[in-house]
């Protein structure tokens, strides 16, 4: 059984975001003062919401729908560390956007949601919150990093090493319905 | 003996010509302005200045503002965007560390609210500038002073370069003051 046409939107669509995010948090931050780096990061922000947005929204989803399930021969180390991965990432892709909208509203810029409607802010400016909410941003990022290259890491373990459908099932044009033999 | 006496009245009339001096209160005063980013405003003041105010309702003629800001000292309660401000393009505090606002002509306009004119001379650039004021003596030889300016950013060439245009910072500066003031006078 292959994962859905939906959770493979998701996967996919917020894979593309986090990439991009990585790049475009990078450049806007090394970028010199400029109405180009104010631009950079009113994306930047407008993204992250997003991303929040669409992994709550894929939690609802999870928590209604069945996926296809670990394979049946993973053992119970393999499958507790591949919970706890999912736990992870599902995790930062709430916690990282939450902390930018703290730095955000700490350091007191207003947001225009993709410049469609202002974006409350969350705390009070406060250089102190600013500059804890940005240490906690960079050290969720390096985590996120880390774990997405376990996760990329078990996926092709999965295909190549133990040669099952785990990757295959979450590829964009895997044909679903019909069970992998 | 006569010229003493010369020079004594002479003191004394003008010092009867000349309006009323007033002393900022600083805990309660305020000179800042609003500017918007992404059309959204916000408000920044300059926490430090000095405002030599000499204004008499009835003696117009002899009123004089002389208002002088430390640029470096802006704070819109957020230091990333302040010190953006403070750079070349903007203020550029390190080669224009002050702003002067200097009037000698006022004109009435109803009761309590007045115009000055006088020129603002920002970052190397004096233009005149007609400042509408509020004017509310209060009990104990006190007075409250509102005042508001609208400038055009480029007019003093603040955001220079890639700022030039108003996609992200606007071009209309409300400048706002709120002076607490006790008469020097006496």
């Amino acid at each position: 059984m292959v994962w859905s046409a939906a959770f493979k939107l998701f996967h996919w669509s917020t894979a593309a975001l986090i990439l991009g995010m990585f790049v475009l948090g990078w450049v806007a931050v090394s970028y010199p003062l400029s109405p180009t780096k104010l631009e950079l990061f009113k994306w930047h922000k407008s993204v992250g919401l997003l991303i929040l947005a669409w992994a709550l929204l894929r939690l609802a989803w999870r928590a209604t729908h069945r996926g296809p399930g670990l394979p049946a021969a993973m053992g119970r180390y393999e499958r507790w560390a591949a919970h706890l991965a999912h736990a992870f990432l599902y995790a930062l892709m709430i916690a990282m956007p939450i902390s930018g909208w703290i730095i955000n509203s700490a350091s007191d810029f207003p947001l225009k949601w993709f410049g469609l409607f202002r974006v409350p802010q969350v705390v009070g400016p406060d250089k102190g919150v600013q500059d804890s909410a940005e240490l906690v941003h960079l050290t969720l990022f390096w985590t996120l990093l880390l774990v997405l290259v376990v996760h990329v890491a078990a996926a092709l373990r999965h295909h190549f090493i133990r040669r099952n459908d785990v990757l295959r099932r979450m590829l964009p044009f895997t044909n679903s319905g019909k069970p992998e033999k | 003996m006569i010229r003493t006496a010369l020079l004594l009245s002479g003191l004394l009339l003008t010092q009867i010509a000349t309006a009323a001096e007033w002393k900022v209160l600083e805990p309660d005063s305020r000179i800042g302005f609003v500017a918007t980013y992404d059309s959204i405003p916000f408000q920044a003041w300059f926490k430090s200045y000095d405002a030599t105010i000499r204004f008499s309702p009835d003696k117009l003629d002899e009123s004089s503002f002389d208002v002088r800001i430390r640029t470096a000292s802006v704070d819109s309660d957020s230091p990333d965007r302040d010190d953006g401000m403070r750079q070349r393009e903007w203020l550029a505090v390190d080669k224009y560390p002050e702003a002067r606002y200097h009037a000698e002509r006022f004109e009435k306009i109803t009761d309590n609210h007045y115009t000055a004119i006088g020129k603002l001379t920002v970052k190397g650039i004096s233009r005149d500038v007609a400042v509408n004021f509020e004017w509310q003596p209060q009990p104990g030889g006190k007075a409250w002073m509102n005042a508001q300016a609208r400038l055009k950013r480029g007019d003093f060439n603040i955001g220079t370069g890639e700022w030039a245009r108003d996609e992200t910072i606007g071009f209309d500066i409300a400048v706002n003051a709120s002076l607490e003031l006790a008469s020097a006078s006496q």
